[in-house]
């Protein structure tokens, strides 16, 4: 019995831990270099997307770099690189939940948080590259705007319904999982104002049995919803290029080979923001984001690169065996006609990765910056090379052409990005970054089966 | 008042240290045979499977599955009639020739998908919240809770009046770190 005892307030104090952490990010104050970085981030979505947008909007299309051979360039890109990194998150958190990965409780919420984020910004360009945005509401399944209904039938209208379902699915999954959480900061934080606004986010929740019950019941079932959603939703972003009779986009492949570079490229992401994290919030923090964990998301990794070389390979196989304007656009691209991008590429997504073959690196925080930053580069550049390589190489030579971005394309990327970097700072601040139910759970189920094996 | 004849109710919160101390509280509640108790706790534990809530529990969770299945049920019959509405009653852009409506079948697919799928994951969302009784701004054991200064890390036994005879003495027996009695208003009854 006294061992029990014992053993309980080591329990406690554990979770005092847990607890404190949390209640910590939430209300800490913020260091000079989170504000530094914070403001350089608003300004940088003001102008790359706030400025662009209205210069698109009062010029036209004109001010980006698009021509007639190439419609769709620098914008698209960051579209589909932003769209697949939102659709990253909610699968790693929903599919390791439904695996029972129990590592997956610290970076779940990190992941999902990454997904709201990310989708925020890839739709900012498809409504901008209308060059209208004002009439960006007749996408919208309105009656009659126009004297004729949206066609259902049509990949792009496939892309407008997938999108916004999956970030629906996604607010609510989140907000859902935070509800234990919010109750957890409205009981601890300092401040009327804090704990009110806490109060009225957590709905009421204090944690019975009942609601405990449908909460771990709801958060599977959402996860099995959100899984083959994902999946079809990435899947669905592809056909909008394959559905097409362009040479480099009308591949049957294209389906899995989005899906697997959107998780590759979502889980590199993924790491970056458990090793910034860890950074700006040095106490506490460091107990549940340690080597270990930076170790099994660079298996992820690994692993995800070794199939995206697979995708690779089976792309240019194809191309070659069969011939034709296919082979001439990807031996194109291994020439060296794509610039830099397939050589960074093959680089960032195939060779670096392969550092995490060692244990040592894997859990190294430097050698992760670096993989991680060159996976995403990698998947920026293979991004680049489908959009616009494709577009640039006609089926004959008199249709080449030659896509240059404009200043406006190259600010609204950099806008973007600021608009990721401060919508999450903001985000992983005022929401708990932990689900801190989750963790404890896990650290008693270890326990007790520690327990029982000795 | 609506018909109630006693609306003010009673109900007892009993503290315990820990999740094991909690654990063989709960066991005890259920071997005396006693009903409508619930256990409040920081994270799901093992004593929540012991609950007694026979009086409160309109809705169980395996009923989650269902608001799930009529979710989707729902998604997928509002996206056929928007389809049969838009794509085969007005006229509709023909675009390149192809066939409009339902002979087209195969290019509707995924639309409908992503309508059966949204329909499931609102469905779950609502039945979540109705299950768990959210939001909810007044509740006894809430309050209860809240008006003892609550750190959100408390492992409790709430337990309504009307649970049958000698809950009180029952808790007490259980050697809880406090016990409170704690008055309500509750038009239903139970927890």
């Amino acid at each position: 019995m006294a061992n029990l005892k014992h053993q309980g307030r080591d329990d406690s104090s554990r979770d005092d831990l847990l607890a404190h952490t949390v209640v910590e990010m939430a209300q800490s104050r913020t260091t000079f270099a989170w504000k530094f970085i914070f403001v350089l981030s608003v300004l940088a979505a003001l102008y790359g997307l706030g400025f662009s947008s209205w210069k698109i909007a009062s010029e036209g299309v004109g001010v980006l770099g698009v021509g007639n051979s190439v419609p769709w360039g620098l914008d698209i890109v960051h579209f589909v690189f932003w769209i697949g990194l939102g659709h990253a998150g909610t699968l790693i958190s929903s599919v390791l939940l439904l695996t029972g990965q129990h590592w997956r409780s610290p970076i779940a919420r990190g992941a999902e948080l990454m997904t709201l984020c990310a989708v925020a910004c890839a739709a900012v360009f498809p409504i901008v590259h209308v060059g209208r945005i004002w009439m960006a509401w007749m996408v919208s399944p309105l009656p009659d705007v126009s004297g004729i209904w949206p066609d259902m039938g049509s990949a792009l209208m496939w892309d407008v319904l997938a999108v916004t379902t999956y970030f629906s699915l996604s607010v609510i999954y989140w907000y859902i999982g935070l509800l234990p959480d919010l109750a957890l900061l409205r009981d601890r934080c300092s401040g009327a104002l804090r704990r009110k606004l806490y109060g009225l986010a957590a709905l009421g929740w204090f944690g019975s049995g009942r609601q405990w019950g449908m909460y771990e019941r709801g958060s599977v079932l959402m996860a099995a919803v959100l899984a083959p959603l994902v999946v079809s939703v990435h899947s669905v972003v592809s056909f909008d290029f394959s559905v097409t009779q362009v040479h480099g986009w009308h591949e049957t492949i294209f389906p899995p080979y989005f899906v697997a570079g959107a998780i590759f490229s979502g889980m590199a992401m993924v790491q970056l923001i458990l090793v910034a994290i860890r950074f700006f919030n040095r106490s506490g923090v460091g107990m549940f984001i340690d080597s270990r964990l930076l170790g099994m998301t660079g298996r992820f990794v690994l692993g995800l690169s070794c199939v995206m070389g697979v995708m690779y390979f089976w792309e240019y196989m194809t191309a070659f065996l069969n011939g034709g304007a296919e082979k001439h656009l990807l031996l194109n691209r291994i020439q060296g006609g794509g610039g830099w991008s397939f050589y960074l590429m093959i680089v960032g997504n195939l060779l670096l990765p392969q550092l995490y073959w060692g244990k040592r690196w894997r859990r190294s925080v430097p050698v992760v910056v670096v993989v991680a930053f060159g996976v995403l580069a990698g998947m920026w550049c293979e991004r680049w090379l489908i959009v616009v390589h494709s577009l640039e190489k006609g089926w004959r030579e008199i249709m080449n052409s030659v896509y240059i971005p404009s200043w406006t394309d190259c600010w609204m990327g950099v806008g973007s990005l600021g608009l990721f970097v401060a919508l999450y700072m903001v985000l992983a601040r005022i929401t708990p970054f932990f689900s801190l139910c989750d963790m404890r759970k896990r650290v008693r189920e270890t326990e007790m089966e520690s327990g029982a094996a000795s | 008042m609506n018909g109630l004849e006693n609306p003010f109710s009673g109900g007892w919160v009993a503290r315990f240290q820990n999740e094991d101390d909690l654990l063989a509280a709960a066991k005890a509640m259920k071997e005396g045979g006693f009903s409508n108790w619930d256990v409040v706790a920081p994270f799901p534990c093992r004593a929540m499977e012991l609950a007694s809530r026979e009086n409160a529990l309109h809705f169980p969770v395996k009923c989650l599955s269902l608001w799930g299945i009529c979710g989707a049920l729902l998604g997928g019959v509002i996206l056929c009639l928007w389809i049969t509405v838009t794509q085969t009653n007005d006229p509709v852009l023909v675009a390149q020739g192809r066939i409009s409506g339902w002979s087209s079948w195969p290019a509707l697919v995924p639309a409908l998908f992503e309508g059966i799928l949204l329909g499931a994951g609102l469905g779950i969302a609502c039945g979540l919240l109705k299950g768990a009784s959210l939001p909810n701004w007044y509740h006894w054991v809430f309050d209860a809770i809240q008006g003892k200064g609550n750190s959100g890390e408390d492992f409790l036994i709430v337990a309504s009046a009307n649970g049958g005879q000698g809950v009180k003495d029952a808790l007490e027996s259980l050697n809880p770190l406090s016990i409170d009695c704690v008055e309500y208003f509750n038009e239903r009854g139970g927890l």
